[in-house]
């Protein structure tokens, strides 16, 4: 058995490497960059114009529910309690449903309700968790949400049972729209009416998740199932 | 894993006589265009964005250095830690020792081609640790173990009976109900489950790095590469150098061409973008973020004629369809990467000695180059690589032989002539009856499968030069 396996200092071998490998790339004998070049443009792609508002948000709804997510309409943040009520009663799932320890959903009166919201950490199976998304893009029909103490990553993929809310005005068109958001740069497209202000999220979260639909998986002889891994159900509540 | 690409022909006869295997096959190879057609329909415009982002990720390659260098940079001020390995060696012995060193008794793993690439379950195996896949094709074949058949679906090749079979032997559960996928997939979710739970060590590998951040960019449908890189306390990503894209715009490109590739989806369930280890406002997270970055040839690639290879964005769509991978399947191939794709990856990557085979492999029917998202032209490469494999006298002896004598035979073009006229005649005398051979001397390769028909009897030239003295006694009574 080879004895470097058993080294101690890898950062002495990683610096070797780094230095050989980037000896290498450097030494292109055309040291000209495209960027300069004067025969080189970029391909234009004939891109969609991005729809009205109404219309992202039915997009949005759309390809997410194709991707067996159920999409729930309320008029109100403060609808909220009461539809994940009428959600759990329809399905029969335990009344606790987990949150993260500074997520906005705690204003809400769960109690009322008989809804157990709790932020303690859970990692046995069977469980609901709530989280808030940052945005969401109509295109593919994806939720964004961001780690932190508000919505914990774990959250959204230990739970059997996961359900978003999104407000319909943070819906964006494309991904790009939605980095430009996130990274606080301007919007690549400014004809978004009623935008929330982009929170500065830079430096980025450790996580940022693109959740389309529910866990689902092909491996098994050809045959699309859900709850691979991740939840079994996905629920989205939207006003 | 071992190269047993020169055992091509003979694992491609397996394949093909293999019933479970061509009845999985024959399902993918009907609807994996379909499928993928109408997904790339929906795009805006396929072959505008599928230009751009070739532009664009060939502009990244030509300061691969630079961008490396952005990325490393950033990846390091989130308080994540890169790695630089020239060798499969060297990518193992790093990730060997951060295990060590994190001692870790449980380790997870996404699915990660270069971990293929590398053996590395193999070397940490070695060391005494226990890596689980976590992907359920990946887990399937694991305990089947045998290597993927395919880049983005390792399992394809295996029954749902042959599933149910290999868990009901590997899980220690006493009898039960396994008469359902439902029911199967609820039990690998029990069991990964606590893989998840309980490992001190996640290795995945990336399919974005993101100069711009720092960002590591993976893509899962089964939510499993989300837990691998959540849950332990250690976060490894193991990755090769051209995966780095520029900023968020490049790789949302690729993004959009990758899935409908791949999986004739928009997009797939989870698109997640690591950015260093846990943050103070975290309750999770990986307390350590390590990126090891790996070459393996590819920075000779990119110096070669061969550097188009290097746009690969591993969607698959070229083995989907491909006439040849869908009749062999993937382990006919021998190594890590199979189809059109694989017949380049693996000559580069491991020599033609072992693999000259596999760029033979093709009918040169160019569906792999239509819809490689990345427009890369496959078909070219391998013609490349097939005259490669005869300069380097890679060709078997026979071959060599009857080409030679071939090409002795066109340079003397009374004597091609005289054989030809009559070689065609004789059989044309022979086949009259039929207009066919069902059998033919030195012919028995084409003819245990197929007729071969009977020559009407005279050669072009002749046929010309009756024509064309037609033509002129015709012009004559004019």
């Amino acid at each position: 058995m080879d004895e470097s396996i058993y080294m101690n200092d890898i950062k002495t071998k990683s610096d070797n490497n780094r230095t050989a490998i980037m000896a290498k790339l450097n030494s292109s004998p055309v040291a000209v960059t495209l960027d300069n070049h004067p025969e080189k443009t970029v391909a234009q792609i004939k891109l969609k114009d991005t729809p009205q508002q109404e219309e992202l948000v039915s997009q949005f709804v759309t390809k997410i529910s194709s991707s067996k997510a159920n999409v729930f309409n309320i008029d109100s943040m403060n609808d909220l309690p009461s539809a994940i009520r009428s959600w759990l009663d329809d399905n029969q799932y335990s009344n606790t449903i987990y949150c993260g320890e500074k997520s906005s959903l705690k204003a809400f009166d769960w109690r009322s309700k008989d809804i157990n919201l709790s932020t303690e950490k859970f990692t046995d199976d069977g469980q609901v968790s709530i989280s808030t998304a940052s945005c969401a893009i109509a295109d593919t029909g994806s939720l964004v949400l961001l780690s932190g103490l508000e919505n914990p990553t774990s959250n959204n993929f230990l739970a059997e049972h996961h359900l978003v809310i999104l407000d319909k005005n943070t819906i964006v068109y494309r991904s790009e729209d939605a980095w430009a958001f996130l990274l606080n740069k301007e919007l690549l497209d400014r004809e978004l009416m009623n935008k929330k202000p982009p929170n500065s999220h830079q430096p980025l979260p450790r996580a940022v998740n693109f959740i389309s639909g529910p866990s689902s998986s092909a491996d098994v002889g050809l045959t699309l199932e859900y709850g691979a891994h991740g939840p079994r159900t996905l629920s989205v509540f939207v006003f | 894993m071992d190269v047993r690409s020169q055992e091509f022909i003979a694992r491609s006869n397996d394949g093909m006589a293999d019933p479970s295997l061509q009845k999985n096959l024959g399902i993918f190879r009907h609807f994996s265009p379909i499928v993928r057609q109408k997904a790339v329909n929906n795009l805006d415009d396929f072959e505008g964005l599928r230009q751009w982002t070739k532009e664009a990720k060939d502009k990244t390659l030509e300061n691969l250095g630079k961008h490396l260098a952005t990325f490393e940079k950033n990846v390091i001020a989130s308080g994540g830690q890169v790695h630089w390995a020239q060798t499969p060696e060297d990518a193992n012995a790093i990730i060997v020792e951060i295990c060590r060193q994190k001692n870790a008794k449980n380790i997870a793993k996404g699915k990660s081609m270069i971990s293929e690439e590398i053996a590395l379950n193999d070397a940490l195996r070695k060391n005494n640790f226990n890596p689980i896949e976590t992907d359920l094709g990946e887990y399937i074949i694991q305990l089947a173990n045998e290597p993927p058949s395919h880049i983005i679906g390792p399992a394809i090749h295996k029954t749902f009976e042959q599933v149910v079979d290999l868990f009901q032997k590997y899980h220690d559960l006493g009898p039960r109900n396994l008469d359902s996928v439902k029911s199967v997939m609820k039990e690998a979710r029990g069991i990964l489950r606590n893989q998840f739970l309980s490992a001190d060590v996640g290795i995945t590998g990336a399919n974005y790095l993101i100069a711009e951040t720092g960002t590591v960019g993976l893509v899962t449908n089964e939510g499993n590469g989300d837990l691998v890189s959540t849950l332990p306390k250690t976060h490894i990503v193991l990755t090769s150098i051209e995966k780095v894209v520029p900023d968020f715009k490049t790789a949302m490109a690729i993004q959009r061409l990758l899935v409908p590739s791949a999986t004739a989806q928009p997009i797939t369930c989870y698109t997640s973008f690591f950015t260093g280890p846990k943050k103070p406002e975290d309750i999770d997270g990986p307390e350590e973020f390590h990126v090891v970055l790996l070459d393996n040839k590819r920075s000779d690639i990119l110096h070669s004629e061969h550097k188009d290879i290097l746009r690969c964005i591993r969607c698959s769509a070229c083995l989907n369809h491909c006439p040849i991978y869908t009749r062999t399947g993937g382990h006919a191939y021998g190594w890590v990467y199979p189809g059109p794709m694989g017949s380049v990856w693996s000559p580069l990557l491991k020599g033609l000695d072992k693999t000259h085979d596999l760029p033979n492999a093709c009918t040169t029917c160019g569906r792999c180059a239509e819809v490689c998202p990345m427009d890369i032209p496959l078909p070219d490469m391998l013609r490349n690589l097939r005259h490669e494999e005869q300069e380097g006298g890679l060709q078997p002896k026979r071959w060599v032989f009857g080409m030679k004598l071939f090409m002795r035979f066109l340079q003397y073009p009374k004597l091609f002539q005289f054989f030809s006229k009559w070689g065609i005649r004789f059989l044309h005398r022979i086949g009259k009856r039929k207009g066919y051979f069902n059998s033919l001397l030195l012919a028995n390769g084409w003819t245990k499968i197929r007729d071969f028909p009977a020559p009407q009897g005279n050669t072009f030239f002749a046929q010309l030069a009756k024509k064309e003295s037609n033509k002129t006694a015709h012009d004559k009574k004019v």
